[in-house]
């Protein structure tokens, strides 16, 4: 079953597929942020690899780096670098991302941890002048690519795999529609198969997409969910929430219809450029970009919408200021208009948190009188 | 939860028109008026009436921070706009305009910490009761939290916000975003993305966005102020290094007060003339000191630098605290500013560059900006030790900092291999309710007889 071994990849960090990439002459590099065009690194045979804590809530060794005022997903990442879980990577590029992520980076560089660290700027602001700036930034990227691994990443193989990407784009927002009205995948499953997308060589997750769109089945549930707020990979958490019967039917976040959703379709032209309207744009669902909070809001009312949920649940973890200050304003935004909101603030990965998130969940269903 | 019918921004312009109003005193006259005072104030008060200050700390409440806010709150009034602006942000580029004022939100919270009874807490839980987390940064929380008070009480709103801390600060900028949308207030937002000429170029071009809306806003900036607006910033720079210089000596003749004093007065009044006359003031005060070999302690034993911040909810059990117990509070990160000089200007268009330059190497945007904060802090403070010859350094831990508490463990591993004993404190440098002053305290003690007084004996 696919839908099986995509769980298996969301659950651990090198898997076969990588292993086979690299044993048939390829790159591997970690990144934590869905701002990297990966059209430009797997044109060049560089896989981008993102990072992620896989549902590890141990972050005894990372804690003596970066502090327990760090967030925890970054906490959790830094530690399985630490113990060597992410030793299959060739290098890093740092894509900026928040300050707890841009710490981490400078920590990993602290602790001789990378080959290489390649740092790719992001704007926090969409505009005719951080799109140039960000066009440049692809540029580097790829002449440094090139120059790291011996590659060569022409135009040509850069648009095949543009092409490449936007079938997958819409081959998930089919899947994102399975969920909506007559949900036939769990949001867990849903997580999961977000995750595998950036563990995996676009080809490979392209087949296995497929083939999981055909694995759909009636689910049952009590009351659906939009899930909005921070990147929330712990797929185990997920799953024992959605016993409770709450099911996750749509989500604006990062692991989630956020990475898609609004991804716009090549049609022509020059292709860095286009590179960087797609990437850069589409990150206005992430809260680290300013002046978007509009955007944010309506794609939350529009995934509410569309999924015909009965509310929206906004996680992030604890000391996030981004998605923590933010969700204040989310959350009386969409009360106003009638959208029942959870706001769940987290450690990742915890599930000595369990108890306590299912009873916040629980109380919700009945308040959305499920 | 306190009192909150009243917004601080309007409290403490009640206290500090009253403040401004005070002339010469007798010693039994600031008796009686510390007897009038809660707690939090009368240590204050106590702090910045203290002799060894002759007078100078009292002058920069009246002459810089007073007027600072006493300007924003009677703006309106006087047909003038107020422009919210950051710590990181310099001033000089509102003092440019005749119509405007700036209003620095950090600057706000402080004050407003040290100078009313309960402090900051009443905001602070008011934004708490909006859903705010309690993990924000209570330095620009407290008076933001104040802000958005007013749609439910009486509290000054500004007329537009500039935001500089994207790219050094999620906290920061997150905050003054919140506040924006939430009170309607338009914002111009910079952005810093690294540190190369390509990073610097879109700086200079957002900046340049931003003065050009603000001379929407405003009316069209003079060139002969500016010019003259960065002459007078350049004046001030020079009496800041002069200052920098007295704090060569051992023990140190200026006074611990005088850093926060000089931050305060970079992100309030530079390019005018309360800069100069403050810094003049500064200058003077401390070269008396020094002929006087005026020390409060018989001996100095640490001369600390304060890796980033300071704690402000307590000016007596904290600034004159340390220097009664012989430890000279030398610098801090908020306080190395600076660092490229004078500028020079013909022109409007090349005054724009220099305020852009200047913005860009702001306090925190140059450090927490930079590609590899971690290095870019180790370098800045570095300098600094050894520039000023400090024995020991200490981290204030402040919680909320979420940039620096990643990258602690950089700067500590280089300056521990260099031999520079580091202490690491935990708590809120504006909540006292986090961890108290006497906690703190004898963590400083601690480490100063322990380490620094002890490492100190072995160089003898």
């Amino acid at each position: 079953m696919a839908l099986e071994k995509v769980l298996e990849i969301a659950s651990s960090l090198e898997n076969d597929y990588v292993k086979e990439w690299k044993a048939s002459g390829g790159f591997v590099v970690g990144h934590a942020c869905i701002a990297l065009p990966r059209e430009v690194c797997e044109a060049g045979r560089v896989l981008p690899f993102r990072l992620r804590g896989n549902s590890n809530p141990d972050t005894s060794t990372a804690d003596s780096y970066l502090s327990r005022f760090n967030c925890s997903l970054c906490r959790s990442t830094l530690e399985l670098i630490l113990r060597g879980g992410y030793d299959f990577l060739d290098g890093f590029i740092r894509v900026r991302g928040c300050d707890h992520w841009m710490g981490t980076f400078d920590e990993i560089l602290h602790a001789r941890k990378a080959k290489f660290m390649h740092y790719f700027k992001v704007p926090h602001l969409v505009n005719e002048d951080t799109l140039s700036l960000f066009v440049s930034e692809i540029k580097d990227l790829k002449e440094f690519l090139e120059k790291k691994f011996g590659v060569e990443i022409t135009e040509d193989k850069v648009v095949d795999q543009i092409k490449l990407q936007d079938r997958i784009n819409e081959k998930l927002r089919d899947f994102a529609k399975k969920r909506f009205k007559e949900p036939r995948f769990y949001g867990s499953e849903a997580i999961a198969l977000y995750v595998a997308r950036e563990s995996l060589p676009s080809t490979i997750f392209e087949q296995m997409l497929s083939k999981v769109l055909d694995e759909g089945r009636k689910i049952d549930y009590r009351a659906r969910f939009v899930l909005a707020g921070g990147p929330l990979d712990e797929i185990d958490i997920l799953r024992r929430i959605e016993e409770m019967g709450a099911l996750i039917v749509a989500e604006t976040t990062c692991y989630g219809c956020g990475a898609f959703w609004n991804m716009r379709a090549y049609d022509g032209g020059d292709v860095y450029d286009f590179l960087a309207k797609k990437y850069l744009e589409n990150l206005k669902i992430c809260a680290r970009m300013f002046g978007e909070y509009g955007f944010r809001k309506n794609f939350v009312k529009q995934m509410f919408e569309a999924s015909e949920a009965d509310g929206v649940i906004i996680t992030y973890n604890k000391f996030c200021d981004l998605f923590g200050i933010e969700s204040a304003k989310l959350r009386m935004d969409l009360e106003k208009e009638g959208i029942p909101v959870l706001v769940l603030e987290k450690e990742y990965a915890s599930l000595a948190d369990i108890g306590r998130m299912k009873t916040r969940v629980q109380a919700f269903m009945e308040r959305v009188g499920r | 939860m306190a009192e909150v019918k009243k917004g601080l921004i309007l409290r403490l312009y009640e206290i500090l028109k009253t403040v401004r109003n005070l002339k010469s005193y007798t010693e039994s006259e600031a008796e009686g008026l510390l007897n009038l005072l809660v707690r939090e104030q009368e240590h204050t008060f106590k702090a910045f009436f203290d002799k060894r200050h002759y007078g100078a700390a009292l002058y920069w409440i009246q002459e810089v921070v007073g007027k600072h806010v006493i300007e924003a709150v009677e703006a309106k009034e006087k047909g003038k706009k107020v422009i919210m602006i950051p710590f990181n942000f310099p001033p000089e580029v509102i003092h440019v305009f005749e119509n405007a004022v700036p209003l620095t939100t950090e600057l706000v919270s402080s004050l407003g910490v040290v100078g009313l009874a309960h402090q900051g807490e009443p905001y602070w839980d008011y934004a708490l009761s909006l859903g705010l987390p309690d993990t924000m940064c209570s330095a620009n929380a407290i008076a933001i939290a104040s802000m958005l008070l007013s749609k439910e009480a009486e509290e000054f709103v500004p007329d537009l916000m500039i935001s500089a801390a994207p790219g050094s600060c999620d906290a920061n900028s997150k905050v003054h975003e919140l506040a924006a949308e939430y009170l309607g207030i338009p914002e111009i937002i910079l952005d810093k993305t690294g540190e190369s000429s390509r990073d610097f170029e879109l700086y200079r071009r957002l900046f340049r966005r931003m003065f050009s809306k603000l001379e929407e806003k405003l009316g069209e900036a003079d060139e002969d102020r500016m010019i003259k607006t960065l002459e007078k910033a350049n004046r001030a720079t020079e009496l800041y290094w002069e200052l920098h210089e007295l704090k060569k000596h051992s023990p140190c003749p200026v006074p611990n007060l005088f850093t926060p004093m000089s931050y305060g007065t970079r992100c309030s009044m530079w390019g005018r003339d309360e800069a100069i006359s403050i810094f003049e003031k500064l200058v003077e005060v401390a070269e008396k000191r020094l002929k006087r070999g005026e020390y409060p302690a018989e001996e100095e034993v640490a001369r600390s630098m304060w890796v980033y911040t300071g704690y402000y909810f307590d000016a007596l059990d904290f600034w004159i605290w340390l220097e009664d117990n012989g430890i000279s509070y030398l610098d801090d990160l908020i306080n190395l500013q600076a660092l490229k000089g004078a500028y020079k200007a013909e022109t409007k268009e090349e005054a724009i560059d220099a305020f852009a330059d200047i913005a860009w190497n702001m306090m925190m945007t140059r450090q927490m900006g930079a590609e590899n904060m971690g290095l870019r802090w180790v370098e800045d403070i570095l300098y600094d030790i050894n520039d000023l010859n400090a024995n020991c350094a200490i981290y204030a831990g402040h919680h909320a900092c979420k940039q620096t508490q990643a990258v602690f463990r950089i700067l500590r591993d280089e300056l521990s291999r260099r031999g520079i004993p580091v202490l690491r404190l935990e708590g809120d440098c504006w909540n006292r309710r986090i961890t108290p002053m006497s906690v703190l305290q004898e963590t400083i003690l601690d480490f100063v007889k322990n380490v620094v007084a002890k490492r100190k004996k072995l160089r003898k």
